[in-house]
């Protein structure tokens, strides 16, 4: 599920940069080993090419496989630990301080804050005065805030974002002239390790592991109370087969039967067309992300071509009608793209179908907060959400030796996983890849009387009344009144339904605790449950 | 009587002040939470210290929700398909005092950056940030070697592409 907290736009992966960096992605730098002496570049001038062998060999002695895609435009940025076989950390041997002045005192993170403020032409002056701030004023994370902020949607991307300006700010095609230095003997953990994470291929054992329950063709009944009711995570298989978009979702045709209409990326909105030429060429941390909720709308074949698997038509939320919040999005993204660690805060469940390509998922129950992740006391936010890549390289190994592992899986073409209620999740796409995810509240059991503790109805209602509700709750356009509207349309339509339900549960609470997922005796709902109607 | 927290200096200076202004920094925040009212700050030098905990004292005053988990959330929500920004200080006597404040040479204001950095008092990190910008806004090449005192190591041949690059892009800007 897309995630919500990052600052930015709610629902949305973490796409868009803001003018500012944001300043709650702190980048948790690990410090490199030492590169073999064989692997550096030399000290002396060297031809290009080298470099950029040396560096694809380094990446490889750390146990990387570079992306094939195209860029080659980087500098021979290396990691400090390199410093030390020059013969000690003196300034004269890294660029970096040379040609800082005063400016050498301040870590490379808030140095690019700084660098962040400033408009496309101070950025470009500031490029100019000295080595080192070329390789800082040329990092494109910078360009792309720039281009996104003055072109919106409406930019030819030509690889690399601060081409992409300069390219559309005079107004010129063809390509504009190529970047012409490469600085060598720069030293900065913090650049290399934007480099690497934007150069790499997911590692083979990221992927080893797939521990996720599968079916095919079960029931609507065997679904609801095998996975739905005890919130268990499942991967469906065979529920794709009768959709058109199956067949039909390709390039092409995407790009023709939608034009000219411009869907959500990011922080803009862009054509299906220049959307591709983008993700095509991009080499990013983060790539920007397709991300439409409206796509139904705006394409009405779209929408037509898929239908929602038949486990999930139970949608509590749809007797707001017209008027429910964002609850389906079309996602197209490039390997690299996804969404770190997040929960819908919406309280719902959620399904992810893979049309093209296929992505790896990381999930964990809700009572277990992955590590490297810190939510916020009411879990709106998440303070420094590293980014996918360096969740892998920093934290995925240590909740490999833990007793209580997370599930994953690798989703591909024609399979949809189930996301439930309260869970942590982490996406990412392994190649280029179209999926259909939507959110639902699943309707209660006629019955009662079943196994279930925490009812997602009563959640849904809970959650709508908290007071940061509004800010949570995309999509509407009347956020305020949403409780109230939800309540009416539900004891319209379902007359004495919460009454029932809300009696029920209290009843559960003053039993005896049901276990858990993963066998712990707490349910992290249960124990801060307040509700009342009065 | 408002309770009190104890910061030390990296050389030895020891300064009292109110919770609440202490809690400007979310370090300071958490460390306290697990009960402890004397906090070394060792990477700190007093003279940086003074100032920082003059910064926090003003907007302590100022601000009535020092956690401000939605500052940048609902600016989002509000807006939720455009570029958020960074919040603005929107009292403008508040913004006057901030403009006096970073009124320092380069050398005070990295420090004051960086131990605010340290502290997580992300108002102020965000404040000097903005003011070092201001000062290379604006400027020819020349101007900010100047102004941070910047080693020009480029050859003249890279200086001649890089202006001919330069030019080509903003000559109508």
């Amino acid at each position: 599920m897309p995630s919500t907290f990052h600052g930015l736009t709610r629902r949305k992966p973490p796409a868009a940069i803001t003018k500012k960096k944001n300043k709650k992605r702190k980048r948790s730098v690990i410090a490199f080993p030492k590169m073999a002496p064989e692997l550096c570049p030399e000290v002396e001038e060297v031809e290009d090419e080298e470099d950029e062998e040396d560096m694809e060999e380094g990446a490889e002695v750390l146990g990387f496989k570079l992306k094939p895609s195209a860029s080659s435009r980087f500098h021979a940025i290396q990691p400090l630990g390199n410093l030390l076989l020059l013969g000690g950390p003196s300034s004269s041997a890294n660029a970096r301080d040379v040609g800082l002045g005063a400016l050498r005192i301040l870590p490379d993170d808030l140095l690019l804050d700084v660098l962040a403020f400033l408009p496309a032409r101070d950025l470009a002056v500031l490029s100019s005065t000295s080595r080192s701030l070329y390789v800082f004023g040329t990092h494109d994370p910078l360009w792309r805030t720039l281009v996104l902020e003055r072109f919106h949607g409406d930019f030819l991307f030509c690889g690399s974002w601060r081409s992409t300006y300069l390219a559309s700010a005079s107004r010129t095609l063809p390509l504009p002239p190529s970047e012409t230095l490469v600085i060598r003997n720069f030293y900065s953990d913090y650049l290399f390790q934007s480099w690497l994470c934007a150069s790499i291929e997911m590692k083979p054992e990221w992927l080893k592991i797939d521990n996720i329950e599968r079916r095919r063709g079960i029931s609507v009944e065997e679904f609801i109370d095998t996975f739905e009711d005890p919130n268990k995570p499942v991967l469906l298989q065979g529920c794709l087969d009768t959709w058109p978009a199956m067949k039909r979702w390709n390039r092409e045709r995407l790009v023709r039967i939608c034009s000219d209409v411009k869907f959500a990326v990011g922080p803009v909105e862009m054509t299906m067309e220049r959307y591709f030429k983008y993700s095509d060429a991009a080499k990013e941390e983060r790539p920007l992300y397709l991300f439409d909720p409206k796509f139904a709308d705006k394409v009405l074949e779209l929408g037509s071509e898929y239908e929602v698997p038949i486990y999930f038509r139970e949608d509590l939320f749809s007797v707001l009608g017209k008027e429910r919040p964002d609850y389906r999005w079309i996602i197209i993204g490039p390997a690299g793209s996804g969404s770190s660690f997040h929960v819908d805060p919406n309280s719902t469940s959620a399904w992810n179908a893979v049309i093209k390509g296929s992505k790896k998922w990381v999930m964990f129950p809700p009572e277990i907060v992955p590590p490297g992740v810190h939510p916020s006391a009411d879990g709106a936010e998440v303070a420094c959400p590293v980014s996918i890549m360096e969740w892998f390289m920093n934290f995925y190994a240590a909740c490999r030796t833990w007793k209580k592992r997370p599930v994953e899986c690798v989703c591909r073409a024609g399979e949809v996983v189930f996301v439930p209620n309260g869970w942590w999740h982490l996406v990412i796409n392994l190649e280029d890849s179209i999926a259909i995810t939507q959110n639902y509240f699943e309707k209660l059991p006629p019955c009662l009387c079943g196994a279930l503790v925490r009812s997602n109805l009563l959640n849904v209602l809970d959650f709508l009344q908290k007071p940061n509700a509004r800010e949570l709750v995309s999509g509407t356009k009347d956020r305020v009144n949403l409780f109230d509207k939800f309540k009416t349309a539900i004891d319209a339509s379902y007359p004495g339904m919460i009454h029932e339900v809300t009696a029920k549960v209290q009843e559960k609470m003053a039993e005896k605790k049901r276990p858990s997922f993963w066998e712990s005796v707490t349910d992290a709902k249960a124990g801060g449950f307040k509700f009342s109607l009065i | 009587m408002a309770k009190m927290i104890k910061l030390v200096s990296g050389d030895g200076a020891e300064f009292e002040v109110e919770e609440e202004v202490a809690f400007q920094s979310k370090i300071i925040k958490d460390i306290v939470a697990d009960a402890d009212d004397v906090i070394p700050l060792p990477t700190v030098s007093s003279k940086v210290l003074i100032q920082v905990i003059e910064y926090c004292r003003k907007h302590a005053a100022v601000n009535s929700f020092p956690l401000s988990p939605s500052s940048s959330a609902a600016a989002a929500a509000s807006s939720s398909s455009s570029i958020s920004y960074s919040k603005p200080v929107s009292d403008p006597a508040l913004r006057a005092w901030d403009n006096e404040f970073v009124k320092l040479n380069n050398s005070s204001l990295f420090d004051i950056v960086i131990a605010a950095n340290y502290l997580d008092i992300e108002e102020l990190v965000d404040l000097v940030l903005e003011t070092v910008a201001d000062r290379i806004k604006g400027k020819q090449a020349q101007e900010i070697r100047r102004q941070f005192n910047i080693e020009n190591d480029f050859t003249p041949e890279e200086e001649e592409a890089l202006r001919r690059e330069n030019s080509w892009a903003f000559q109508n800007n």
